[in-house]
């Protein structure tokens, strides 16, 4: 597998393009940029929330373009895949685009890994995500539903008991998420990835207010930023950690935060597979559904199988 | 990336420290000079109440590193060599889901099983080396060459090991690899096979067979017939489920050249409560250490002071909560509360001669409402509607009420100690940074429990439950429309609850966020049932909740939550009292 950078004025056509149809208005702004350049278009919808925001907007813009809409249940992702792509991805030699915008982390990495698994050399994926307009972070903390393996049927055992347990984790802007993560787990290590945008600065000073404690409770722990904006410098730099820190830790990549790194960490994850771990924190349904809508500026990265 | 800005104070985990650290800041405690013994014991105690600090230093590494006061009476007294075995929740809940996906395969089990060992015989591994390799003079092993490669290929027989060479340190890397070999195959669908995983199953007899077998053959080769070795596993509850029964049915066996010492949860599910404290006392095979210690207050403040001390502060430093008028209180509170009033009137307490009681008269009865009378006083307005503040009463502050609320935590009271040293200025810690501490370890505390989920209809997770419970303690009995002398708010159980709750109530003993309070704990040392025991909430909620900072009365724990039962009368609550008196 290789990264490479990904330019959008290359104008390429795609064998297939994946999106995400939800509630939220940026579900259809990827693809609105690639819906004449895609030969076949498939939306994975929610079945849950499809009365929520935009949906039906959403639903309408997909059906009316000739994009074929399925329904996809969160707790049989790899079910639904298996039975609706797996025949036509195993055919596709090209290139296939996948909008993550508005999947969460659990059904993209599903999807992700899927691809992985079938699809076949010479071909790639071109993985987009629209970034969403700045909203403020919500005020209460919702519970966790769930915290464990971000693909259900990936859960090695990483590395030796012996080798100290560290935990590489994203910070996002929840209140004390991260936090109760850690406390949780209670790992010998642990390593903050904070995820920088220029351009926007309330995001930052939201994520260093609400992990304030976090800071406070893990104060010798080292922090890195990364640039949201440039998946491919950050997929090299996490990959370069992780390869000074396998030969004396067992690894566990939970990224919180921007999803953009829930890709990244899935990339390396497959790459070292089975050596290292990416887990997600969940509240699942007990979210209130935010609509987030597009800032109209779009990050890519390319994945060569 | 780049390195974000240091920062300023430490957290404090023994398991990040190194052997020199743990030595450096190590200080000795009642429960240190009991887990010392040259017995098998039993170590119960929630996150971060110091278990894994006591057990590092019965380690032979760190032991031998050690330069405190004491460190040369307990190098003599202590005649075993320490063996650390650490195992994690990380490394728990990828074998538990790995059980899951397979259907608790019995196969799967065993080779989960061999892993742990082989685990255990890499720690083994590494104190021989140390003590052979003369780094140290302590518990020196002289070793030949011809004694070496005869040791090392007994070993290699018995861990089923093919080293390149019979050396300890080549059969040191040759375990490394077979452990590596055998967790690339978990991940190569072995389980799929049982042919294949037949064939790689290292198929060890119960892990203390194996322990005493390659005890005896290094015992042999050293020529230390009576050597005695101590296998001190760390958070026995994450390991494999048969290791640990094996370990614990291990406690009654009378190998003299092993000894066991085992860090426990105080809530595990899967633990066989067939070892009881009555086996322990009458076989004298084991003692129960329960941490932490609230009675050792004098190393709670030798900690503190440890910690105060590195910043040149002393806990003189923590303003003291102690000129509180306590007449001018229950003068207050009797002027808006008339419930307070019938209550004083029933007991012939007359404000009026509060400062002359006696501990013969009244004086234990107005010591024993003190906080009721803080709590309401301070958060009721004097139509008796609740005050609008968030922010908890500085009558929590002070340098006992922060060690009650912590519960002698001793991590938690390091890290709140390294907080609080930030605050100091004008020659003290006042109570406003005292207060914001607490709320930031309540804080803290609420954010782990919040991502603990719990498999029932009526809570999301743990910190539900004690909000549930907390709340309703508080408006029920604390702030609630009548005043309570004796409020209530230990619980227990008529019958075993619902197994969510169970699990509920298991991972907030564990998490230290629920307290057993049994008088007498005599029944399993692991909490399994509920029935016959009693529980409180941690007190590290109380000034969030305004709760008291003392031990309430018993409730039945259904009574308690029944949110119907929302305003308890004083006829009710004192015919309450007697009922419970007779059920307990």
């Amino acid at each position: 597998m290789i990264i490479e950078k990904y330019n959008t004025t290359d104008d390429d056509n795609f064998e297939i393009g994946i999106f995400g149809l939800g509630y939220e208005s940026r579900s259809i702004s990827c693809f609105s940029q690639v819906k004449d350049r895609c030969r076949m278009k498939l939306a994975l919808a929610y079945n849950y929330w499809c009365d929520k925001a935009d949906y039906k907007i959403n639903k309408e813009e997909f059906e009316s373009n000739d994009c074929r809409v399925i329904e996809v249940d969160e707790n049989a992702i790899r079910k639904d895949l298996e039975l609706n792509l797996a025949q036509i991805i195993q055919e596709i030699k090209g290139k296939v685009f996948v909008d993550i915008s508005v999947m969460t982390r659990h059904r993209l990495s599903e999807l992700l890994w899927f691809l992985f698994e079938n699809m076949i050399s010479e071909s790639s994926i071109i993985i987009a995500y629209s970034i969403a307009d700045f909203v403020e972070p919500p005020t209460q903390n919702y519970p966790v539903k769930f915290f464990g393996s971000i693909i259900d049927s990936f859960q090695p055992l990483t590395g030796r008991l012996n080798l100290h347990p560290i935990v590489v984790i994203g910070l996002g802007y929840e209140k004390d998420k991260a936090l109760g993560a850690i406390g949780h787990l209670d790992p010998e290590n642990v390593i903050f990835l904070i995820p920088s945008n220029e351009k926007e600065q309330n995001y930052k000073e939201r994520l260093d207010e609400n992990n304030k404690l976090l800071f406070d409770n893990y104060p010798k722990s080292k922090s890195l930023t990364y640039d949201v904006l440039k998946p491919y410098s950050t997929y090299f730099e996490l990959k370069s950690l992780i390869l000074r820190l396998k030969k004396e830790h067992r690894i566990l990549l939970i990224p919180l935060g921007p999803k953009i790194l829930a890709v990244i960490s899935l990339i390396i994850a497959w790459e070292f597979s089975p050596e290292i771990n990416v887990w997600r924190v969940s509240s699942e349904q007990l979210e209130k559904p935010l609509n987030r809508k597009s800032s109209g500026e779009y990050i890519y990265i390319k994945i060569n199988i | 990336m780049m390195n974000k800005s240091a920062f300023i104070y430490d957290s404090y985990n023994a398991r990040v420290l190194t052997y020199k650290q743990l030595s450096d800041t190590f200080i000795t405690n009642k429960s240190f000079l009991e887990l010392a013994g040259q017995n098998n014991t039993v170590l119960i105690g929630p996150r971060g109440s110091g278990k894994t600090t006591l057990l590092k230093m019965l380690q032979i590494e760190a032991l031998s590193l050690w330069e405190g006061e004491k460190a040369e009476e307990y190098r003599s007294k202590i005649k075993y060599t320490g063996v650390f075995v650490p195992t994690d929740m990380v490394w728990y809940k990828q074998q538990k889901k790995l059980l899951e996906t397979n259907n608790n395969n019995a196969q799967v089990a065993r080779y989960i099983n061999d892993l742990f060992t082989l685990h255990t015989f890499e720690c083994l591994l590494q104190a021989l080396i140390f003590r052979t390799s003369g780094a140290r003079d302590y518990r020196r092993i002289l070793l030949s060459y011809e004694k070496e490669r005869e040791l090392a290929k007994v070993l290699a027989t018995q861990w089923k090991l093919s080293p390149d060479v019979y050396t300890l340190k080549s059969l040191f890397a040759s375990l490394i690899l077979k452990n590596q070999e055998m967790l690339s195959l978990v991940t190569n669908d072995i389980f799929s096979d049982p042919v294949r995983i037949n064939d790689n199953i290292c198929s060890f007899t119960d892990i203390s067979q194996s322990l005493s077998a390659s005890i005896r053959q290094i015992n042999n080769m050293i020529s230390e017939n009576d050597g005695c070795w101590c296998f001190l596993f760390d958070e026995l509850e994450l390991a494999p489920t048969q290791i640990t029964s094996d370990l614990i049915d291990a406690m009654r066996g009378s190998n003299p050249n092993i000894i066991y010492k085992l860090s426990l949860s105080p809530y595990n599910e899967n633990i066989s409560n067939s070892i009881t404290i009555r086996d322990a006392m009458e076989s004298q095979d084991f003692s129960i250490i329960y941490l932490p210690d609230s009675q050792d207050i004098d190393f709670a403040e030798r900690l503190c002071e440890m910690v105060l001390e590195k910043k040149g502060l002393s806990l003189g430093v923590i303003e003291k909560f102690e000129n509180i008028d306590y007449k001018k209180e229950i003068t207050e509170l009797a002027a808006k509360d008339n419930s307070f009033n019938r209550y004083l009137e029933r007991k012939h307490i007359s404000i009026e001669n509060i400062e002359n009681y006696t501990d013969r008269n009244k004086k234990p009865e107005i010591r024993k409402i003190r906080w009721s009378v803080l709590i309401r006083n301070y958060y009721f307005n004097n139509n008796l509607s609740l005050r609008s503040i968030r922010r908890p009463a500085d009558f929590y502050a002070g340098f006992l009420n922060i060690c009650t609320a912590l519960e002698y935590n001793p991590r938690m009271l390091i890290g709140t100690m390294n907080k609080l040293v930030q605050q100091y200025k004008r020659g003290k810690i006042d109570f406003y940074s005292q207060i914001n501490a607490l709320q930031d370890a309540s804080n803290g505390f609420n954010a782990i429990l919040n991502t603990i989920s719990v498999g029932s209809d009526d809570f999301y997770t743990v910190q539900d439950l004690i909000q549930k419970i907390s709340t309703q303690i508080r408006q029920k009995y604390i702030l609630g429309e009548v005043f309570h002398d004796e409020p209530k708010g230990v619980f227990f159980f008529k019958k075993e609850p619902d197994i969510n709750i169970a699990r509920a109530l298991g991972d907030a003993l564990n998490t230290g966020a629920i307290i057993n309070v049994t008088d007498n704990k005599s029944s399993e040392f692991n909490i399994s049932k509920f029935v016959g025991k009693k529980f409180r909430v941690s007190f590290i909620f109380s000034p969030t909740f305004k709760l008291p900072l003392t031990k309430l009365s018993p409730i039945e724990y259904d009574k308690l939550i029944d949110s119907k039962i929302d305003s308890i009368s004083e006829l009710d609550h004192e015919k309450d009292n007697n009922q419970m008196e007779l059920e307990l």
